[in-house]
């Protein structure tokens, strides 16, 4: 099997010690960034984006990808124990295990987390494998309105199906597109929005975007904020750890279909983690026998989302790698990162960097095995560093993102961006605008302006070209049911206030 | 908030939009708009500049539909926050330019560190130093980044 062959070639770069040890060091930096409330996966790979600059494309793709589902597993950690989502995708982990956390059985919702994740990223891993060569080749078949649409597609979905107004997401992501303009066009050489500063004339620098947004914006609404309080104290055994026998037969159904779901929803354009695993578990609530248990500390209710957020965690890498397209935020990270190495994803990237692809799926199977592996015994060292308080660790944190925004271009400038970023992120939490859909259309903005030139270079101006074409049709049709069903629902759900009113 | 007409959040939100929108309009005027077939370097910003404004709008008159509003009460701005961290990054760009990295580091994290009621000047100092030890170790000698330690005062 071709696959096969690929996968061992890449098991061969990912094996090299210096492979294993960015692995190692990528999960467990994102472990403990994941672990520490006000900092999710986003911040924690915005912020050490920069030190990877330094290594070759595929060790620091490998210590990203590690940094993002390290972060992944420790968020969870303190869903648990803090009742506080790391990040979006394990808010639903808060439902269930903070009332297990409650009942003294934190350690056997953190197993049970664990051990669901794990399956849950295996099979995404899996399907990512297998499925991908088939992207590909469907890819080569897409032109320039196609990938148009299919960004559209991306931007629509991931503003009106995340959390908060649909209205005002997809306000962020035309903002998001607005400043994706800043910098030099690349096709007339014209300078765009620049206000004649050289230094924006390369664009405004993604890691400052990210940094402000998630870093900066975290600690201006979090500084003086009281914290929550820690229900687990010290180290945790491991038989402390281990469900009884019947628990885990309940839970492997509830694992399999969580995996299902998350697996086709993070292959989507726009829908991502936070969406399956919101699914998913009220998909098990609504299917199961005994669904009064459910929020009061059932073990289905972790093992479910968690499963799901981390195999959508891993197939959300299909469309990013093979199309060029990413489908949430961290995703678009990851393509940033990939463009700042000077390699273009696409559905030429797996033949034209069979190295850097196949490493990576490798170094997945790796950084998983070893997060399992790492997670226990660090589990009591992680609650520990809970006690540090916020008001200690946030002035850290401020100069982690101030020396690697820094680093990447040696400028200062770019810590004045990155603190302006910080400021309008700050700003749209108090107004409740959600910045994830601006990171999203800031990175596509450039691609989807090209494709949409490209587009109608070809059709020499004539806009039938998106409907005349199976495939940007059909996407197109996609992003307007969407926007109809929103309208719709949003207009169903104020009548029926009304009524109640 | 039940003799409330509108929802500050959308309305303050939904008006920055519009000026935002309005402002990209006026300076993509000045780039070449082209055609559909060969759009210039102005066709794609004006077509956003005019989609930001229309949104705006919406969500301007968002805030007035009481049944449209969003969850939560809306919250104001920390000044303290937002003065003391700016100041703080703004005192490590000027010492980094000047001064070399550690000053800039003790003043970053003493500045910013002081903004949380709860740290004492004697905790923000030694939390500088602790950091600036920490870091130099890290991002100078751990990882190769070039930024001088001291400049004495360019």
């Amino acid at each position: 099997m071709d696959v096969f062959d690929n996968l061992a070639a890449g098991f061969g770069i990912a094996f090299t010690l210096t492979n294993l040890g960015y692995s190692l060091l990528g999960v467990i930096v994102g472990n403990l960034i994941g672990v520490l409330p006000g900092i999710g996966p986003l911040a924690a790979i915005s912020i050490l984006l920069p030190i990877t600059f330094g290594l070759e494309p595929s060790g620091a793709l490998i210590m990203l990808a590690g940094i993002y589902y390290g972060a992944q597993y420790g968020g969870a950690t303190t869903s648990i124990l803090l009742n506080i989502p790391g990040v979006a995708s394990h808010a639903v982990t808060c439902l269930d295990g903070y009332p297990m956390a409650r009942q003294g059985r934190a350690g056997v919702a953190i197993f049970t987390s664990m051990m669901s994740s794990f399956i849950g990223a295996c099979v995404g891993i899996l399907i990512m494998m297998f499925f991908s060569p088939f992207m590909v080749r469907a890819a080569l078949s897409f032109g320039p309105a196609d990938y148009f649409a299919m960004m559209a597609l991306g931007l629509i979905a991931a503003s009106t199906l995340a959390q908060g107004s649909a209205l005002k997401s997809i306000a962020m992501v035309i903002l998001g597109l607005l400043i994706g303009m800043i910098g030099t066009d690349v096709q007339t050489g014209q300078q765009r929005f620049t206000g004649g500063i050289p230094e924006l004339s390369d664009g405004v620098n993604i890691v400052a975007v990210a940094t402000g947004l998630f870093g900066i914006a975290d600690i201006l609404a979090n500084v003086n904020r009281p914290q929550g309080s820690i229900i687990a104290r010290g180290a945790m055994s491991m038989r402390s750890m281990l469900p009884t026998m019947a628990e885990v037969r309940r839970c492997v159904a509830p694992i399999l279909r969580g995996t299902g779901i998350g697996a086709v929803l993070g292959i989507l354009p726009g829908t991502g983690g936070t969406i399956a695993s919101f699914m998913s578990y009220a998909f098990e609530k609504k299917i199961s026998k005994t669904p009064e248990r459910f929020g009061k500390g059932t073990i289905e209710g972790i093992a479910a989302p968690e499963a799901s957020n981390n195999s959508a965690a891993q197939t959300a890498f299909i469309p990013t790698l093979t199309l060029g397209v990413p489908g949430d935020a961290v995703m678009a990270l990851m393509l940033g990162a990939l463009i700042i190495f000077g390699i273009q994803p696409g559905p030429r990237f797996p033949a034209e960097h069979p190295d850097i692809f196949w490493s990576l799926i490798a170094s997945f199977w790796i950084g998983n095995l070893l997060l399992v592996i790492i997670n226990i015994p660090m589990i009591g060292i992680w609650t520990r560093l809970l006690l540090v308080p916020y008001r200690i660790l946030y002035p850290a944190i401020l100069f982690f993102v101030c020396i690697g925004v820094y680093s990447i271009n040696n400028a200062l400038f770019d810590v004045g961006l990155a603190l302006v970023f910080g400021l309008l992120g700050y700003g749209m939490k108090l107004l409740n605008f959600e910045p994830a859909p601006l990171l999203l259309g800031y990175v596509l903005g450039p691609l989807m302006e090209e494709h949409l030139r490209r587009a109608m270079l070809l059709s020499r101006g004539d806009m039938m070209v998106f409907i005349d074409r199976p495939i940007s049709a059909s996407l197109l049709g996609l992003c307007a049911a969407l926007l109809i069903w929103t309208v719709w629902s949003a207009l169903r759900s104020s009548r029926r206030v009304h009524a109640q009113a | 908030m039940k003799t409330a007409r509108l929802d500050p959040r959308d309305v303050i939100g939904g008006l920055v939009l519009i000026a935002i929108g309005a402002a990209a309009l006026v300076i993509a005027d000045d780039y070449s708009f082209g055609s559909a077939r060969r759009m210039g370097p102005g066709y794609f910003p004006v077509l956003l500049g005019w989609i930001c404004c229309a949104l705006g709008a919406a969500v301007v008159a968002k805030g007035f539909i009481r049944k449209m509003w969003d969850d939560g009460l809306p919250e104001m701005p920390s000044l303290r926050a937002v003065l003391g961290i700016s100041a703080s990054i703004f005192a490590f760009i000027l010492a980094g330019e000047h001064l070399g990295l550690v000053p800039a580091i003790l003043l970053l994290v003493g500045i910013s560190a002081l903004v949380d009621r709860g740290n004492r000047p004697l905790t923000a100092g030694l939390l500088a130093v602790a950091v600036a030890i920490g870091g130099v170790a890290i991002f100078i000698y751990g990882l190769g980044i070039i930024f001088p330690l001291f400049t004495g005062g360019r």
